[in-house]
C-alpha cells in the first residue's frame, strides 16, 4: 500500500511539472488582440451607395447591432439612394433599407435581410478614458472590398468631451458627449465604423469627418454607445427620435433670452469678435441688481467662453434655465454674479 | 500515538493537491494592461501642472488661417504663478487671457513676453503655491522612448493623450525635440511627458522654414510634431521674466553657394554695419568652427546659431590666407539696411592735393551749411583722417551712419577752421541752382564733338558727343544712353543734351543695338566695357557714371546697371516704374536713381509703391512728375533741353557727399 501510496505521488509530481492536471488556473488563457479583433471584424460592414461626385464618396462603414441584421451608421449621403448595398466581412452582400434616422446624433439604422448575424450589444460598453487603449474597424478609403474584413487601427482614447464642429460653413448637429481618439479615423469611408476596447466591447461609432470649431483642426472622434443605445432602441422598435432629448428644441420661453432681458446693453458688435464689453446697465434690471457696471468685459455665460458679442448672444439663447452665471472682467480681476431671468423684460 | 503511516500519506498527498489548487498562479498581467496603467498613470501625475487658458478678442485670421477659440493649454513652471505656453495661441492677439488652474477659479492672466525664436510666451497669474511641472533630468531625453502628448482643451477635468515617441533630437535648426504624438492646436503649450510623468518637452508649433503662422501648424496630426526640449524652454522662461522678448540673432553674412552636398561655409558678403563686420569677418573668409564644434558645411552652422537668440554671444574661428583667428560676434535682432549719411557739398574735381579738399558748393540747410562750411574752404582732416581728395573724404563719411558727428578740420582764406558737423539722411530733392563747374580746356588729342563709331573686338556701333569744355581740371560725368526699340533718337537726344553737355561737362554715348533693335541680355557685357573704355578715353569722373533709357529699353537699363555697379552710379529713367529687386546697397556700391515721369499712367499710387524696394533699401531716389497738358502728341518724342534742368542739376551732385 505504501508503494502504491509513494507511486500515486510519483505520477502525481511528475504530471503537475507538466501541466497535464486540469487544476483550474486563475487566469484562462486570455485572446489575443489577433482574435479580439477577428470577431469583431465579423461585426463592422461596408456600405456601399450614392456619391462618387464633388470630392463625396460613395462608401462607408456600418456595425451590426442585432443578430437580425440592423445595422447603425452614420446619416450621410452614401444612403440618399433608395437601396444601399451592404458587405459583409465574408462576402455576403446584401440590399439594405434606411429604416430610420436619427437627426440629432447624426445616425442612421438600416436593415438587411439575414439570421443569426454576430452583433455589437450597445448596452455593455465599458466607460473608458483618456489612455486607454482602443481599436478602430472601419472601411476607411474603400480599402477593404468583397470578402475582405474591413481596416484596422490601434490607439488610446485621447479625451472625453462635447461636439463643437463643422463641415465647411455649416456647424453639426449633434452637440452631446463624443469619445475623441488618438487615431486617425477623420477619412473617407471610415464613418460609422466601430470604436472597440481592448476586450472587443464595443464603445463607440466613428463619427463624420468634421472639423473641431474650437481648435479648428480635423476631429477624430466617435459617439459613445451609451448615447447610442436609446436612440437605437427607439429606432428600432419604431417610435423615432425623442425630441425631448434634443436641447436645441426647446419649447420656447416666456421671455426672449438676450442681453437686454437681464438689463445688459452692450457696445456695437462692429467687427468679427467684438469683446462683449457692457456699454450701459439699465435701470432696476437683475444686472442693475447685481453691481455689473459699464466697461465690465463679459467672458462667460453659465461657464462657457463668450469671445465676443455674438457668442454671448448665441450662449444666451442655448440656456435652458431662469438663472444664469455671468463672470466679468473688471480691471485686473473676475467677478462672477447670478442674473435670474425676470418675467418682464427691463424697459429703458 | 504515533499516526499511522497511510494517514500521513494521505495528508501528505492532500497537502499537495492542496498547494497545487491554491498555488499563487502569476497574475497574467499582460504587458498592455501595465503600459496603459502607465500611461494614465503620467497624465494623471502631471494633470495638476497642466493649465487652460482661454481667450476674448483678438482677430478670426492671420495669414489666411481661421484661428480657433476654443481653450488652449499651458504649463505651470513656477508656484508663484508662471506659466509657460505656445505662441501660437495667441497668434490672434487677443485682448484678454484668462488661465484656469485645476481646482481654482478662473484667473485673469497677463502676457509677460515672447520668445519667438523657440515660439513661447509666458504668462503670469496672480496665484501661489501653484505646483508646477516636473521636468524630466537633463540629457534623460533619448530618442525611440514613448512620450505623451497632453492637452488641456477638450475636457477640463483631465488632460488630453496622445500617444507617441521621441523621433529625434535638435530639429528645426537644434531647437527642439520631435515627436510622432500627434500635436496640433489641441495641445501647443502643453507639456511633452515621459511615462513618468516627467516633462521633456513643451509642445509648440513650428516648421522648419518658417515664414508664416500658418505654415508653423500646417502638419498638425502627421506624424511629425514638436516640443522644445524642457531645460531649454525654462532658461528661456527665466529670460523672458525681465519682460523682453527674445529675437532669433543674426550675423549678417552669406555665404557662398556651393553644392547642397559639398556647402563650405566660405563668406560672400559680410552686411555693412553686422556683428560680423563688427568681428572682422571680410568676404572670402572660410569659417571653420562656431562655439567650440568643427562645422565643415554651411547647415551645421546653421545647426548652431540657428538656436541662438538676438543678444547671444557666439565664438566662431574663420580661416584667412592659411591662418586661424577666433572672434567673438554678438548676434542681433534685425540688420537694418546700409542708409548712407549726408555731409551736404559738392567738392572740386581735380586731383589729390595736401593742401585738403576744397569745397565747391554746398547744399542749403544740409549738415554743413549748419556747420558754416563755405564755397572755398579748404577741409584737410576729418575725423582724426587726413584727406587729400574727395575721394578720401567720402570714404571716411559712407562708412558712418547718419546721426554721428565728425570733426572738420581745416582752413578759410588761410585762417584755421574747425566744425563739428552731424550727419544727416541726403533729402529726397534738389536744390533749385547748382552751379556747374568752371570749363577746362581739353588736351589737343580728345576727339570732340559728334562722332559715330564701332567699338572694336564687340561688334558694338555707337554715337558719341564729347563738349568742349571739359579737360583734366574738369572731369566730364558719362551717361550712356540706352535707346528704345527701333529708334535710336538720336536727333532728338543730341538737341535736347547738348546744351546741358556743354554747361555742366557731360559726355553723352548712346551705344546702337544690333540693326536699332531690342536690347538683350547678352548686351551688358560689351555696354559695359564701352563704358569703361570711354571712360579711361576721356578721364571721366568714374562717380558720374549712369546709365538712361526711356520705357521700354528701362528694364535692360536696370539690368545693366545693377550688374555693374562698380561701373555704373545710378539710372536715368523716364516713364518707367522702378525696380522690383534692387540689390542690396552697401557703402561699396552706392547709386541713385531719378525718375522722370510725364505720362499719365505713371501718376498713380502704384507706381509711386513701385519704388518702396529702391527707398526701403535706402538708395537716394528723386522723381520728377512734369505737368503735362492734355494733347497726347505733346507728351510724345523726347523732351526739349528745357525740361532736362532737374537732371542737369542731379548729375551735378551725383558725387556730392
Amino acid at each position: 500500500m505504501i508503494r502504491s501510496l509513494l507511486l500515486s505521488m510519483t505520477i502525481f509530481l511528475v504530471a503537475s511539472r507538466f501541466g497535464t492536471i486540469t487544476v483550474a488556473r486563475d487566469n484562462p488563457a486570455a485572446p489575443d488582440n489577433a482574435s479580439i479583433v477577428a470577431e469583431a471584424q465579423k461585426k463592422v460592414v461596408k456600405i456601399f451607395g450614392a456619391g462618387g461626385l464633388s470630392g463625396l464618396v460613395a462608401y462607408g462603414s456600418g456595425v451590426i447591432v442585432s443578430p437580425e441584421g440592423h445595422i447603425l451608421t452614420v446619416f450621410s449621403h452614401v444612403l440618399d439612394s433608395d437601396v444601399a448595398a451592404v458587405v459583409l466581412h465574408d462576402g455576403r452582400r446584401f440590399a439594405a433599407k434606411t429604416l430610420a434616422a436619427d437627426s440629432n446624433l447624426d445616425v442612421a439604422l438600416l436593415k438587411i435581410d439575414a439570421v443569426d448575424l454576430p452583433c455589437f450589444p450597445l448596452n455593455d460598453a465599458p466607460l473608458l478614458g483618456p489612455g486607454a487603449r482602443v481599436f478602430a474597424l472601419s472601411n476607411m478609403f474603400k480599402v477593404a472590398t468583397g470578402d475582405e474584413a474591413v481596416s484596422v487601427q490601434r490607439g488610446v482614447v485621447s479625451a472625453r468631451s462635447t461636439l463643437s464642429a463643422r463641415r465647411g460653413a455649416f456647424s453639426a448637429n449633434y452637440k452631446g458627449e463624443i469619445l475623441v481618439v488618438d487615431l486617425i479615423t477623420n477619412n473617407p469611408g471610415a464613418a460609422g465604423g466601430a470604436l472597440v476596447a481592448r476586450d472587443g466591447r464595443f464603445v463607440g461609432l466613428l463619427g463624420k469627418e468634421l472639423r473641431n470649431m474650437n481648435t479648428e483642426t480635423w476631429l477624430n472622434y466617435a459617439i459613445p454607445a451609451r448615447v447610442l443605445a436609446p436612440a437605437v432602441d427607439r429606432l428600432i422598435s419604431g417610435r423615432g427620435s425623442a425630441a425631448s432629448d434634443d436641447p436645441l428644441n426647446s419649447t420656447s420661453l416666456p421671455v426672449a433670452r438676450e442681453p437686454q432681458s437681464f438689463g445688459v446693453i452692450l457696445v456695437p458688435d462692429v467687427v468679427p469678435k467684438t469683446p462683449a464689453y457692457i456699454d450701459r446697465v439699465l435701470p432696476n434690471s437683475p444686472a442693475a441688481a447685481a453691481g455689473l457696471q459699464p466697461d465690465d468685459l463679459v467672458l462667460f455665460i453659465d461657464d462657457e467662453l463668450v469671445p465676443s458679442v455674438r457668442a454671448l448672444r448665441a450662449s444666451l439663447s442655448r440656456q435652458t434655465g431662469a438663472t444664469v452665471r455671468w463672470v466679468v472682467r473688471r480691471g485686473e480681476s473676475l467677478v462672477a454674479v447670478k442674473l435670474v431671468l425676470p418675467e418682464k423684460a427691463p424697459s429703458e | 500515538m504515533k499516526p499511522s503511516l497511510p494517514l500521513l500519506t494521505t495528508a501528505f498527498v492532500g497537502a499537495l493537491i492542496a498547494c497545487r489548487i491554491h498555488a499563487p498562479a502569476h497574475a497574467d498581467d499582460d504587458l498592455e494592461t501595465l503600459e496603459e496603467q502607465q500611461i494614465q498613470a503620467a497624465a494623471a501625475s502631471a494633470d495638476p501642472s497642466i493649465v487652460r487658458i482661454e481667450t476674448a478678442g483678438g482677430v478670426e485670421q492671420v495669414d489666411g488661417l481661421l484661428l480657433g477659440s476654443g481653450p488652449t493649454t499651458g504649463v505651470v513652471i513656477s508656484s508663484d504663478g508662471y506659466i509657460l505656453t505656445s505662441s501660437f495661441n495667441f497668434a490672434g492677439k487677443p485682448s484678454t487671457v484668462i488661465v484656469s488652474i485645476p481646482g481654482r477659479d478662473r484667473l485673469p492672466a497677463r502676457i509677460v513676453a515672447t520668445d519667438r525664436l523657440r515660439g513661447l510666451t509666458l504668462l503670469r497669474v496672480e496665484a501661489s503655491d501653484l505646483k508646477p511641472i516636473e521636468a524630466a533630468p537633463a540629457g534623460s531625453c533619448k530618442v525611440g522612448q514613448t512620450a505623451l502628448a497632453l492637452g488641456r482643451t477638450y475636457d477640463p477635468e483631465f488632460p488630453s493623450v496622445s500617444v507617441g515617441v521621441v523621433s529625434a533630437l535638435h530639429r528645426i535648426w537644434g531647437k527642439a525635440i520631435q515627436t510622432d504624438a500627434k500635436t496640433s492646436p489641441v495641445n501647443y503649450g502643453g507639456p511633452l511627458v515621459n511615462l513618468r510623468g516627467q516633462a521633456i518637452g513643451v509642445i509648440t508649433a513650428l516648421a522648419p522654414e518658417e515664414s508664416t503662422v500658418a505654415a508653423t501648424v500646417e502638419w498638425y496630426d502627421s506624424g511629425i510634431g514638436f516640443a522644445i526640449p524642457v531645460h531649454d524652454a525654462l532658461a528661456s522662461a527665466d529670460r523672458l521674466k525681465s519682460g523682453a522678448d527674445i529675437h532669433p540673432g543674426l550675423l549678417g553674412v552669406t555665404f557662398q553657394k556651393g553644392s547642397p552636398l559639398d556647402n563650405v561655409p566660405v563668406v560672400d558678403r559680410v552686411r555693412f554695419g553686422s556683428p560680423a563686420e563688427q568681428a572682422g569677418l571680410k568676404s572670402g573668409d572660410k569659417i571653420v568652427a562656431a562655439e567650440g564644434r568643427a562645422v565643415r558645411r554651411v547647415p551645421q552652422l546653421k545647426q548652431i546659431l540657428g538656436a541662438m537668440a538676438a543678444g547671444d554671444a557666439v565664438r566662431l574661428t574663420f580661416e584667412r590666407a592659411g591662418a586661424n583667428t577666433d572672434v567673438t560676434a554678438t548676434l542681433v535682432e534685425s540688420l537694418p539696411p546700409y542708409n548712407p549719411p549726408w555731409l551736404g557739398l559738392i567738392a572740386e574735381r581735380g586731383p589729390p592735393s595736401p593742401e585738403g579738399v576744397v569745397v565747391r558748393y554746398v547744399f542749403p540747410g544740409s549738415p554743413a551749411d549748419q556747420a558754416q562750411l563755405k564755397p572755398g574752404d579748404r577741409i584737410r582732416r576729418v575725423a582724426e583722417t587726413a584727406v587729400d581728395h574727395r575721394d578720401a573724404l567720402d570714404a571716411v563719411v559712407c562708412r558712418r551712419k547718419p546721426g554721428d558727428s565728425l570733426a572738420i578740420v581745416g582752413s578759410r582764406d588761410g585762417r584755421p577752421i574747425e566744425e563739428a558737423v552731424q550727419l544727416a539722411e541726403r533729402p529726397p530733392s534738389l536744390p533749385a541752382d547748382i552751379p556747374a563747374a568752371s570749363s577746362a580746356v581739353p588736351p589737343a588729342d580728345w576727339k570732340l564733338g559728334r562722332r559715330q563709331e564701332t567699338f572694336p573686338g564687340h561688334d558694338l556701333e555707337y554715337w558719341i558727343y564729347a563738349p568742349a569744355t571739359i579737360g583734366q581740371t574738369r572731369p566730364p560725368a558719362l551717361v550712356v544712353f540706352l535707346h528704345p526699340p527701333g529708334d535710336s533718337l538720336e536727333k532728338d537726344l543730341l538737341a535736347a543734351w547738348k546744351p546741358l553737355c556743354d554747361e555742366r561737362g557731360v559726355v553723352l554715348l548712346a551705344p546702337l543695338a544690333e540693326k536699332r533693335a531690342r536690347w538683350t541680355p547678352g548686351d551688358v557685357e560689351s555696354v559695359k566695357n564701352l563704358a569703361a573704355a570711354v571712360r579711361d578715353q576721356y578721364l571721366v569722373d568714374s562717380r558720374r557714371i549712369f546709365v538712361h533709357a526711356a520705357a521700354d529699353s528701362a528694364p535692360f537699363a536696370l539690368l545693366t546697371t545693377f550688374r555693374h555697379r562698380d561701373v555704373f552710379r545710378g539710372a536715368l529713367l523716364f516713364d518707367s516704374a522702378g525696380p522690383r529687386q534692387p540689390p542690396e546697397h552697401d557703402p561699396d556700391s552706392r547709386q541713385s536713381f531719378y525718375f522722370r515721369w510725364s505720362r499719365p499712367q505713371l501718376r498713380t499710387d502704384a507706381a509711386t509703391q513701385s519704388l518702396k524696394p529702391l527707398q526701403s533699401q535706402n538708395y537716394p531716389v528723386i522723381v520728377e512728375r512734369p505737368a503735362t497738358s492734355d494733347d497726347p502728341s505733346a507728351n510724345a518724342g523726347y523732351p526739349s533741353s528745357d525740361a532736362l534742368s532737374g537732371i542737369g542739376r542731379w548729375i551735378e551732385s551725383l558725387d556730392a557727399i
